[in-house]
Formats: structure tokens, sequence, C-alpha cells
């Protein structure tokens, strides 16, 4: 608009920050590079730790890429998107985390290159989208069957990914357990549900010590010491209402006019205390879990009868021993009854660490477990807790779709061996956004054999050659720093981690590839840097 | 001033002023960049903006009017033609992009022709007439359709979700807009406000549910209430089930020891009775608008009630209207005959979020869609592309015509407005011709978006038009062709409202002489002096001076 001389008209509030065309994408690209970047190093078993130290010195020592980039403060809007994009990955299917960050990354990157080609964005994103379709499609053909009888599959899924975590030392020990308990909860329809899986983490003792109990542990200690620890043949009654005088909801007052009143009312309430626990016990129950307050004079009542009461319990446990225990939750302690006691074989309290806790086994439905984390540190055990749940989700979701990939940047290779050989079958410039595409996937072997020490060129070389040959099975095994067939090593993948992963990955990087004018207003701290000027500055378009 | 002696000050200090051209050439100025400014996003191969506000919150949009919504415009007249793509929206949900370059151009030729001392009001009134014809040339060039074709309509919403970031969920999108419409249609009446859009995270746009129904983004209330129900006798309830304190302060006072916990007692009981009088009514599945007090969820789940709590408001009306029950406003009025009914409520867990489903409705006129994505950027984006296609099929369907997309339309009105022009006499002419010209821009902009030359494809669109063709662009093809044939349709209030509201808004722009603009409060203090109340003494007959300080 220069040639319209006179003064600058300003349409945008002052210091609006402008960032447009080809600036706007190659900016863009790169804070999206950045952040896949940052976290390559963490992929595959040969990845190492980031220590995040955050504005209140609290620490995380992870590999998991959903962790990283939780905890890393990122600014700019454009790789705010990439790290929503693990977000998912991990809501979604619970690994792969860092797979799609580095996939998402190097996608823009090869993008970048055609648009130096001159290649139209819009062409790009066109061919990105039919090699994403076309990806998922070959993934299918990769995929294996799998029977969820079939343990030793299982294991091995569970133990590809823990591989890269701390837990990998321990990685069978702990595979037997994450299968263990997902087999646990699986339904009738068979599916799982690893929401009926309890963790409870404690420091001490170390990784080995982590142990699955079949059935449920609240991290309570029995209120009264009076009471029983050790419950046989355990009659539970789940009370989600308080022990204790409830108030009424209007205000209410004693108005007490004559001094002989004044211990009938304190013995008036001790009386309905009494009563509370008596009902309790009168149902049967020799076992009380709350959740909300017990009050002493009801556990002194409720210890005299032998009960033993845990109070302060959280609604999803409250949940999940009804569940297990067949118990029906009450909300109003007159109205118990013995239809609504719970069962299980033992409730016990018992010390893990320093701190008791309550375990309920032997439950009448069994699809509820509760695995019990041990490791030298705080540090420590939230990793192992993040490990194993990432091994959890995979194992679901083998269980659940009931297929399976080889690992080891086998079916990335193989998928980028085909959209190559289907790029050819197009025609125009889509197809050289095809083979980037392809290119982008070879990433993730490409990072496998780096973080592995390997020289990732020759290893991706034979590893092309291996595929031509049509062992699409072969893949990266960076621990012993060769190529070979991932079948037989046993490290497998769920199909639905690579499928969300790259359909994640291609849709962040078509949206972002769409974009050409970035408009940040003021007060964005580290918004997207240099400006392009403020409004008026724009070219004009006769 | 130029009448002599000392200036006059009539205005509160600090107050700035424009007047004559210099005001108009500001305005148009603003105008332009605005439409400037969401020319790249045009067509099916523009591009998108990421917009960060002032607290970081991104959006990624290929919208026209979401994008001017979102940056911050401060230029008077540029607030005009965001207007302009306000208009739009509301009154054909799709075309915002370009109703406001169409502005944009309207005032560029004008500034031209006012170069050449053309006076406004000729131009003003040349527009105008250009307008009323161009609408005229519009509905002689539109089709009318077979509401019934589902085919035309599910062309008609992937023109619209063409241009949107929604890529290969296209085709799913489209299917689900023309089958939410057709279903919702109503005595010729579209009420897209009927279908109701959540968006969940996770899994990619391909996985879209289309579900024939109410979704209500909360979950069961109670662990023990049951997760299904079928046959479900339904409740709506706009009243909370807690105990009702009275307006005044109220206090109880106890003064007898035995009647402790009768107060209790008493307030358990009131609320078992709200509960009982629910249950009376035989219903199974009980929304409610307000609260639900912990024990009346626990009597509703002893009784099998699947009850959810702190629905919003408009979905309890979609629920009404689905269902066929009656908001009840006390419990007291709540009788079997308020109830509605549906063949399924269920709740369902996506990703981590639950959610409960209302199915097989009485009525089938609510539907819901769950638009799946990598992250909320996308879903944000797909919502408005979905809420676009929507509105077109709507348009379509209501108005029963149709035109060709692809700047079809556009090179016809230009090459008829151009006939049109040699039959004024004066100057008028040259403004509706002008008028002609600004319409060029549409197909060039669809060009150069594309990658393609401009003049070119202009130029072979203009000879096929005169060769009575009606041909436009083709982007997914990348050439020129019969693009009704080709199924780039749009229904025609859509181009109607386009030319309609960027010509009022270049008329409104064009009149304008003078911009008085009262000094930001942020500034420092008040004003000495003068007094206040500005305007009321300017004398008339000013409008010519330029230069005024």
């Amino acid at each position: 608009m220069a040639q319209l001389s006179g003064t600058p008209v300003l349409i945008l509030r002052e210091g609006t920050e402008r960032t447009r065309g080809k600036d706007a994408t190659r900016q863009n690209i790169t804070a999206a590079r950045v952040i896949g970047e940052t976290i390559r190093s963490a992929l595959g078993p040969r990845g190492m730790d980031k220590m995040l130290v955050d504005n209140f010195d609290d620490v995380v020592i992870t590999n998991d890429g959903a962790t990283i980039l939780k905890e890393i403060d990122v600014q700019h809007p454009v790789a705010k998107f990439v790290v929503e994009l693990s977000k998912t990955q991990d809501d979604a299917v619970g690994d792969g985390t860092t797979t799609v960050a580095v996939l998402a990354g190097e996608l823009l990157k090869n993008a970048e290159e055609l648009l130096d080609a001159e290649i139209h964005p819009q062409v790009i994103v066109e061919g990105y989208r039919k090699s994403a379709e076309k990806a998922q499609e070959i993934l299918e053909q990769l995929a294996k069957d799998v029977s969820i009888d079939d343990r030793e599959m299982l294991k091995r899924v569970a133990h590809t990914s823990m591989g890269s975590k701390i837990v990998a030392d321990s990685a069978d020990y702990f595979a037997e357990m994450v299968v263990e308990a997902v087999l646990k909860v699986v339904n009738d329809e068979d599916k799982a549900d690893i929401s009926n899986i309890l963790i409870i983490k404690k420091e001490g003792e170390d990784l080995l010590a982590s142990h699955l109990i079949d059935g449920i542990v609240l991290d309570k200690e029995v209120v009264d010491p009076n009471m029983p620890k050790k419950i046989e043949k355990a009659k539970i009654a789940l009370v989600a209402d308080a022990i204790e005088l409830t108030k009424t909801e209007f205000d209410a007052e004693l108005s007490i006019t004559d001094p002989s009143q004044l211990e009938s009312f304190v013995q008036r309430e001790a009386e309905m205390i009494k009563e509370l626990a008596n009902k309790i016990t009168n149902a049967g129950a020799n076992v009380l879990i709350c959740q909300k307050g017990i009050d002493d004079l009801a556990q002194h009542y409720l210890a005299k009868k032998g009960v033993l009461a845990v109070r302060r319990v959280k609604k999803s446990d409250m949940e999940k021993l009804a569940k297990a225990t067949d118990a029906k939750i009450i909300s109003s302690v007159k109205d118990i009854t013995s239809d609504d006691l719970g069962s299980a074989d033992h409730v016990y309290e018992n010390k893990v660490g320093d701190d008791d806790m309550i375990f309920v086994e032997g439950c009448p439905e069994t699809k509820a477990i509760t695995l019990i984390l041990r490791g030298g540190t705080e540090l420590v055990v939230d990793e192992a807790d993040r490990a194993v749940h990432d091994a959890l989700c995979v194992v679901r979701n083998v269980v659940n779709d009931k297929k399976v990939v080889a690992g080891g940047g086998a079916p990335e290779t193989a998928i980028a061996a085909k959209l190559r050989d289907y790029a050819d079958t197009l025609t125009g410039r889509e197809q050289l956004a095809v083979k980037a595409f392809a290119d982008s996937l070879e990433i993730i072997p490409f990072t496998l054999a780096e973080n592995g020490g390997l020289d990732p060129l020759d290893i991706l070389m034979q590893l092309r050659a291996e595929h031509k040959q049509g062992k699409s099975t072969f893949g990266v095994n960076p621990i012993d720093g060769r190529v070979e067939d991932i079948d037989t090593l046993g490290v497998v993948d769920s199909i639905s981690v690579k499928r969300q992963a790259i359909s994640s990955a291609a849709e962040a990087a078509q949206m972002i590839l769409r974009i050409d004018d970035v408009i940040a207003s003021k007060g964005t701290a580290g918004g997207p840097p240099s400006p392009g000027g403020p409004g008026g500055d724009m070219d004009d378009y006769d | 001033m130029a009448i002599q002696g000392q200036p006059i000050i009539i205005l509160k200090e600090g107050t700035e002023r424009t007047r004559g051209k210099d005001a108009t050439r500001s305005n148009i100025m603003a105008a332009r960049l605005v439409a400037d400014a969401i020319r790249s996003t045009l067509g099916p191969r523009g591009m998108d903006k990421l917009l960060v506000d002032t607290l970081g919150d991104v959006v990624i949009s290929n919208d026209g009017r979401t994008i001017l919504d979102e940056i911050d415009v401060q230029h008077p007249a540029a607030k005009m033609v965001v207007q302009v793509a306000k208009t739009q929206d509301q009154d054909a949900g799709d075309g915002t992009t370009t109703a406001v370059i169409l502005a944009g151009e309207l005032l560029r030729r004008a500034e031209v022709l006012l170069d050449k001392k053309i006076h406004a009001t000729v131009i003003v009134n040349g527009y105008k007439e250009a307008a009323e014809k161009a609408r005229q040339y519009l509905k002689e060039m539109a089709k009318q359709i077979d509401i019934t074709d589902e085919k035309l309509l599910h062309n008609i919403a992937k023109t619209a979700l063409n241009s949107k970031g929604v890529g290969g969920a296209k085709e799913l999108l489209s299917e689900i807009a023309v089958k939410a419409a057709m279903r919702i249609l109503d005595g010729g009446k579209v009420d897209i406000d009927l279908v109701s859009i959540l968006q969940k995270q996770g899994k990619g746009l391909e996985a879209t549910e289309f579900v024939e129904g109410v979704i209500l983004d909360k979950e069961v209330v109670h662990a023990r209430m049951p997760k299904k129900v079928e046959d479900a006798k339904i409740a709506l309830l706009n009243v909370a089930l807690e105990i009702k304190k009275t307006e005044y302060d109220a206090k109880i006072r106890i003064s007898d020891a035995t009647k402790m916990d009768a107060f209790k007692e008493e307030e358990s009981r009131i609320i078992k009775g709200l509960v009982d009088k629910i249950i009376a009514t035989g219903a199974k599945v009980v929304a409610c608008q307000k609260g639900i007090d912990d024990l009346a969820q626990y009597h509703m789940a002893k009784e099998g009630i699947l009850a959810v709590r702190r629905v919003k408001k408009s979905d309890m009306e979609k629920l009404a209207k689905a269902t066929g029950a009656r908001i009840v406003n006390t419990l007291e009025d709540l009788s079997a005959s308020d109830l509605g009914s549906a063949g399924d409520v269920r709740e369902t867990k996506i990703g981590d979020d639950k959610l409960v489903y209302v199915e097989k409705c009485a009525s089938p006129k609510a539907v819901s869609v769950v638009l799946r994505g990598a992250n909320k950027y996308i879903t944000d984006e797909a919502e408005r592309a979905l809420h676009d296609a929507l509105c077109v099929v709507r348009n379509a369907i209501e108005d029963g015509y149709v035109i060709a997309g692809g700047g079809a339309p556009e090179v016809m009105l230009a090459r008829k407005l151009r006939e049109y022009s040699t039959s004024l006499s004066g100057r008028k002419q040259l403004a509706v011709e002008a008028f002609a010209d600004s319409l060029d821009l549409i197909p060039k902009t669809l060009a150069e978006n594309a990658g393609m030359d401009a003049i070119d494809i202009l130029a072979q669109l203009k000879e096929a038009h005169s060769k009575g063709k009606l041909y436009g662009l083709n982007l997914l093809d990348g050439d020129i062709t019969d693009t009704f044939k080709a199924g780039v349709i749009e229904p025609l209030r859509i181009k109607e409202q386009a030319v309609r509201s960027a010509s009022e808004a270049a008329r409104l722009i064009l009149r304008i002489d003078d911009v008085i603009a009262a000094k930001k409060l942020a500034g420092e203090g008040p004003p000495g002096g003068m007094p206040p109340g500005g305007m009321g003494g300017m004398p008339p007959g000013m409008g010519g001076m330029p230069g005024m300080m």
C-alpha cells in the first residue's frame, strides 16, 4: 500500500505484531521443529532422559515426551500446538508421545524444502493428506493379529514400551506385572478398562519390590488403634456420608434456658452418634469405609464392636470398591441394610515402607487390581509410574484392537517404501509432497539409530535395502547396533499408537502449513519473534 | 479556519478531526487494509491465519468472520468493514471473506473515481443501482433445486468446506451437515441451533461422530445409578433438588434435647419428598439444570434413576424438543404428562471424559455431532467449518435457489453490469463500471491464492462467458470449467448477501467526509478551558473546506 502515500493508516491496536507470508510460515515451521528436536534425543531404548526444574525448583526427571513437553514452558503459539499434540497422543493411546512430536517436526522440515522449491503450501497439504490416508492403509496391512491369550506377545508389547524408560533394567519383571494387571480387567466383551487398575506410589526399597495386589489398596490407615487390624470374611459398608452429627441446612442454635438441661444436650448428641454406629454394626458390617469424616466417639463405638474403619477415602476409590466388593454406596447411614454390604475375603492394614495402608483382597468381582510401585526416590517412583502407565495403555490397546506391528522403526520404513511407490502413481507436484512424507517417516529409524550411537545414514540405507527385498519387519536394534528382523527380536508395538501418531502428526503439519499470517496482540510475552511491521505495510496487489 | 481572526475552537481539546478528502481517503485505506488482511484466505487454496490474543490464546482459522473478530481492529472505518463480515455471517453463514474483500475493492475503485473529481454521491448512486441490478442478474442465473436431492446438497456443503482446514474429513463433514439439516427440516425451515456440536480431542477428524439425539457433556451424578436406561421416561427440571431456604434469614432454635435430630430428620424427609414426587411420575431419567443434593442423588440411585445435574439451559431446551418433555420449574407441578421419552439413554466414555447420550428420542428433531481431532485448534476450526456447512445447506433448503461457485457468478455479473452501464448516461456510468470491475477481484483472488496467473485466468473466463458459457474456476483441478456441473455450488443467498452488504458498506464509507474522534480516555487529565458540547455549535457549510487543523 506504500504507493498510496500519506500517513500510514493503522487499523490494528498499537503494538500488535504481525508476520505474513513466507516469513510467517517459516517461523512457524522453525518453532515446531525446535520442539521436535528438543525431545528427539529421548526416543528409543537408547534415548536419554531430561531433567526439568520448574519455577518452584521442583525437579522432574523423565524420558516421557508428553511429560517433558508439559513441564517446559512453551510460549510460541505453534510450538504450543505441537505440545498439545503430544498431550492428545497421551490421552488417546498413552504412548508414542515423543514419536508424534518428532514426526510432526520432520514433516514440517521436509515441507520447508518443498516451499523453497516454490511449491504452493496447499499442494503440500493435499499431498500430506493423501499420504496420511495411504499410510494408515499400509499400516493395517503390516499389522499382525494377536489373540489376547497370547501372553508372550502382550509381554513383549509391554517390554517394548518400557524399553526406553527407567524401568528398562527390570522390564521383564514389570512387563509380567502389567500384562497380569491388564488381563485381570478384561471384561466380557474382551475389552480392557485400565481405569480399574489402581496405582499406589511409595518411595522406599527398589523398583523390583513393586508388586501387584489382587484387590484394592487404600493409602489410608485404620482410624482408631483399638480397632482390629485384620478382618477375615469381611462385610464391607461403603458410606458416602460423614459418620458424625450432621447439621441442618438452616442455621440452628440450641437455646438452653435451664442449667439442668446442659447435660441432657451433650448426652443426646452422644446418643445420636451411638445410634449411627449401631446402625452400621446392626446391619452386620465389620468393615466401614467412609468417604468423609468419622467422629471420635463413633470411632470408639465402632472399635468396641470390632469394626475396622477407614475414613476420607477418595470418591474414585469408593467407586472402585463398590465395583469390586459388590457393595452399594450409602449416602444415608440410617437406611443401611445388610443388602448394601459388600464382601471380601481379607481386609487388613499393612505397612508399605513407613506408611500403613489398607488392603482389600479376595473380592467377589476380580476386576480390581492394585499395583504398588516402589523405588529408591520419589523421582524414580514418579518416572516408574509414567512408564507403567504407558505400558498399561499399550497393552490395553493391543487387547482392544488385537493387532500389533513391529517396533524398531520397521513399520515406518515399510510405509515409507510403499509411499514412494504410491507417489509414482500420482501426477503433478503432489508427488513431491508424498515423497517428502515418506522421507519424514524415516526420521524414526534414523533417530533410533542416532540415539543408539550408530551411523544413522548407514543404518537407514541398510534398512531400505532390506525392505526392498520385501523384509518388511526389519528395523533398527539400537542395543546391539544393527539392522535385523525386529519380529524375531520381540519388539512389538500397539497399532493404535502408530495409527494415532501418524494421523495426529499429519493433521498438525497440514494445519501449520496452511497458516500464512500471524497476528499477535501485545501482551503475549515472547510471542512470535520479529514483527513484520504494523498493519500498514502490506504489499499492494495490483 | 478560513473565517479570519482567531481560530474558533468548538471541540474539546485533544479531539482529532479529519475532513474532506483526507477523511475519505483515510477511511478507504482502512477498509481496504482489512479486506487485504483476509484476502489470502479466500477459496479452496486459501491459507489460514494464526491469531494470538492478549492472553496468549491461539486461534487458527480460515474463516473471515473469526479472523476479523479476533484481530483487534481500531480504526472506525475498518470496524465498519468488520461489521460487514458479521452481518454476512448472521444472515448467510458463509461468504464472509467474499463480502469483505468485495467491499474493499469497491472502495479502491471508488477512490480512482474520486481522483477524477467525480463526486462521492454520484459514485454512491451508481453503486446502489449496480447492486440492485446485480441482485436481479444473480436471480436470473440461479437455479431452483429439488431439496430432496441429497447429492446436490452434499456438493453445496463440500463447496463451503473446501476452503477450511478439515482436509480429509471433508466428505464426512459434508455428509453430516446434510444429514443433520434434513433431519431437523421442519416446515421448510432449518433451525441449525438444534444441532449441538461438541468437541472432544483425540483420534482424528475422521472419527467425528453423528448422533441422532442429544449429548450432554456431563456425567451421571452418582456411582450407584444405572449407566444405561432403555425406553426412558425423562423429567426435565429447572429446580434444584436441594433444601430450599427462605428468603429471610432463618434460624432454628432448639430448646429440647430430644428434638435435636428431629430437624435434620425433617430436612431429610423434605429431600426424600422431592425425590418421591419424581419417582411417582415414573421418570427413569432426570436432567436437572441446577444442583442435586447428595441425599437426593442417593434416593434416586436406589430407585434406579439416572440423573444428570447442572445441564446447560440450551441443552435443556434441546432435550425438551427432542423428547417432548416439558421443563418444569417447580416439583409441585410435575406430573407424568410432563415427561418426555427416549429409547436409549446411556453414559459413554470418550477419551477420559464421560458423556450422556440421549438417543432414539420421541421427536428426531435434535441431532448432535461429536468432533474429534488431534488438538483444540483443529476441533475449533472444524466446528467453524461445520457451522458454515450447515448454514449453506440450510440456505439452499430454505431458499431453494443455488448458483454456481468458483467465481462464475462474479464474472457473469461483471459482464452484464458493463453492458448495463453503457445504457446509462452521465457519470453514473463510470460508477457502475467500477462496480463491475470490482467483481473481477473474486475470480482473480481465487486464482492468485492457488498460485495461478490471475490475468490469464480472468481473460479465459471472460472469453468463455462471452460465448455464453458460465464458467468458473475449479481449483481442485486447477482449470476453468462449468463449475455447476463440477459440483461447486453455493446457495444464492450467500452471493446476494455478499453483494448487498459489500455495496452498502462501501456506500456508507464513501458518504463520510468528516471524522471527529474524541480524545482517548487513557490520555492525561481533563482538558481545561473549553466548554464541552462540541458539535452543537458547528456552523453549516463547512463541508468543502480542506485542511482544517
